[in-house]
């Protein structure tokens, strides 16, 4: 390698930058060069001098000089401000925590009312030994018969007293459910409400003293009428539509027959069997087994 | 926060780590940076400047500058030593003062007058190099110049050194 394009790269060689080839083409050429030699030995000289010697030592007040210019311009917070948050997010909590305090605030207040301690806890056997009271659907009631209630669907009546409501005591020693055909005893003595108010129904005065019985049975069975007819059929007595009327409005059957003073005898005692008997015209007591007497009878069914 | 478990992580982290940490105001990052690139940066100060007061307010003032960059597109070490290297060539000071012990004196003394005798240009690039220990990647950055071109202007700096020392010394100062 020439001389010149050598000392060219003498500094390379003294940094160690040089390839390998190009590295051993500048040593040769140092060591054949005297010149050469020279040159880079005064250059490592001048490069030794300025690395040992150049070095100084910054003094102490340096660092903190310029962490406080850092923190006079605002580029360097104060060690405490890394754990405080921006301003930013205490404006952002400061408004959370306003409307949180307006909404406590403008939150209705309710009275505090002392709360009732709980009941112990019933056992199984204490609730299995109290009676239980529940309330029935419907009274033990008769209803009308089914004509009598095809015929209401036609025409709504135009009074219905509320019915009364009975209440049967059911516990361990309960009497199985009544059916509706055979009332239960406890609702025998009842007089349904209805029955007072056909109690009062007036009886035409050209009626009255006419001879006629008259009787109104409020019956506690729903066949209480066809055990009337069945009666009469028994008894030779014919019951065609003449002497049969209904009334759709008041749930009324009106029978109209004569019968004999043993007839009569014997059907008030079915009548009471059938019901609370109300006798409006009681019959006369002169009445003997043969005379013919008229009898109307009136079975006034649950409105 | 020096001594917390975060302390190792600092000390490793490169520059630009500590850069982005710092401009998330965290201290640890600004201070490490500082206690990273001060003590070079300072004494490429003072031996361009021989003077202590001037060389500490030239490297205020460069720190000071370089965190205040927004955006940057080069490197923290680059742009901070771009700076001192405009602030040093401003201030035209030729006078190259090296402090040693008494012993080394006399080798002090000749290094000072022979960088004196230096141009600006090689002065600084020798020291970047030889005393900073800056890369020649580095140096053409921070001079903004070909990488080539800083391969030969450090070439021609030390040539110029190595014949200034032959020329003021004798023999026993340079043994």
């Amino acid at each position: 390698m020439d001389d010149f394009f050598a000392a060219m790269r003498l500094s390379a060689l003294l940094d160690n930058t040089l390839e390998e080839e190009e590295k051993a083409k500048v040593e040769q050429a140092i060591r054949e060069s005297p010149r050469l030699r020279v040159q880079y030995s005064r250059m490592m000289t001048a490069v030794e001098l300025v690395r040992s010697q150049g070095n100084a030592e910054p003094p102490p007040i340096l660092e903190q000089k310029i962490l406080d210019r850092l923190r006079a311009d605002g580029t360097l917070k104060a060690p405490w401000s890394e754990h405080v948050p921006k301003r930013s997010t205490l404006l952002a909590t400061a408004a959370v925590l306003a409307m949180c305090g307006f909404t406590w605030w403008s939150w209705p207040r309710t009275p505090q009312t002392p709360v009732s301690p709980l009941p112990e806890e019933e056992t199984i056997e204490q609730a299995l030994a109290t009676p239980v009271e529940e309330v029935e659907e419907s009274p033990v009631l008769p209803t009308a018969p089914p004509e009598v209630v095809r015929m209401k669907k036609k025409a709504a009546p135009k009074h219905k007293p509320p019915l009364p409501k009975a209440k049967v005591t059911r516990g361990q020693n309960a009497s199985p459910k009544p059916t509706a055909l055979q009332a239960p005893k406890a609702i025998q003595g009842v007089v349904p409400q209805w029955e007072d108010e056909a109690k009062t129904l007036p009886v035409p005065e050209a009626e009255v003293g006419s001879g006629i019985t008259r009787l109104r049975l409020f019956p506690t069975q729903t066949d209480a009428l066809f055990e009337l007819e069945e009666w009469a059929s028994g008894q030779g007595i014919s019951l065609n539509s003449r002497a049969r009327t209904l009334s759709t409005e008041d749930n009324l059957a009106r029978l109209e027959f004569s019968t004999t003073g043993a007839q009569l005898t014997d059907l008030l005692n079915i009548l009471q069997g059938l019901g609370p008997l109300h006798q409006v015209e009681p019959p006369r007591a002169h009445l003997d087994e043969t005379t013919m007497v008229p009898v109307e009878i009136e079975v006034q069914y649950q409105p | 926060m020096r001594g917390s478990p975060h302390s190792n992580t600092v000390a490793n982290a490169r520059d630009e780590e500590l850069v982005a940490a710092s401009g998330r105001h965290l201290h640890a990052a600004t201070r490490e940076l500082v206690n990273r690139h001060s003590p070079m940066v300072y004494a490429l100060c003072f031996r361009w400047l021989s003077d202590e007061e001037q060389a500490i307010e030239v490297c205020v003032d460069a720190f000071a500058e370089v965190f205040a960059q927004k955006n940057p597109k080069d490197a923290f070490q680059v742009r901070l030593y771009r700076i001192i290297s405009a602030s040093l060539e401003k201030t035209h000071t030729p006078a190259v003062v090296i402090r040693t012990a008494p012993k080394q004196r006399s080798l002090g003394g000749l290094l000072s007058r022979c960088m004196a005798a230096l141009e600006p240009e090689h002065r600084l690039i020798l020291l970047l190099r030889d005393l900073c220990g800056l890369g020649i990647d580095t140096i053409a950055k921070v001079l903004e110049v070909p990488e080539r071109t800083a391969y030969s202007r450090l070439s021609r700096s030390r040539t110029e050194l190595a014949r200034e020392v032959a020329r003021h010394s004798s023999p026993v100062d340079v043994v």
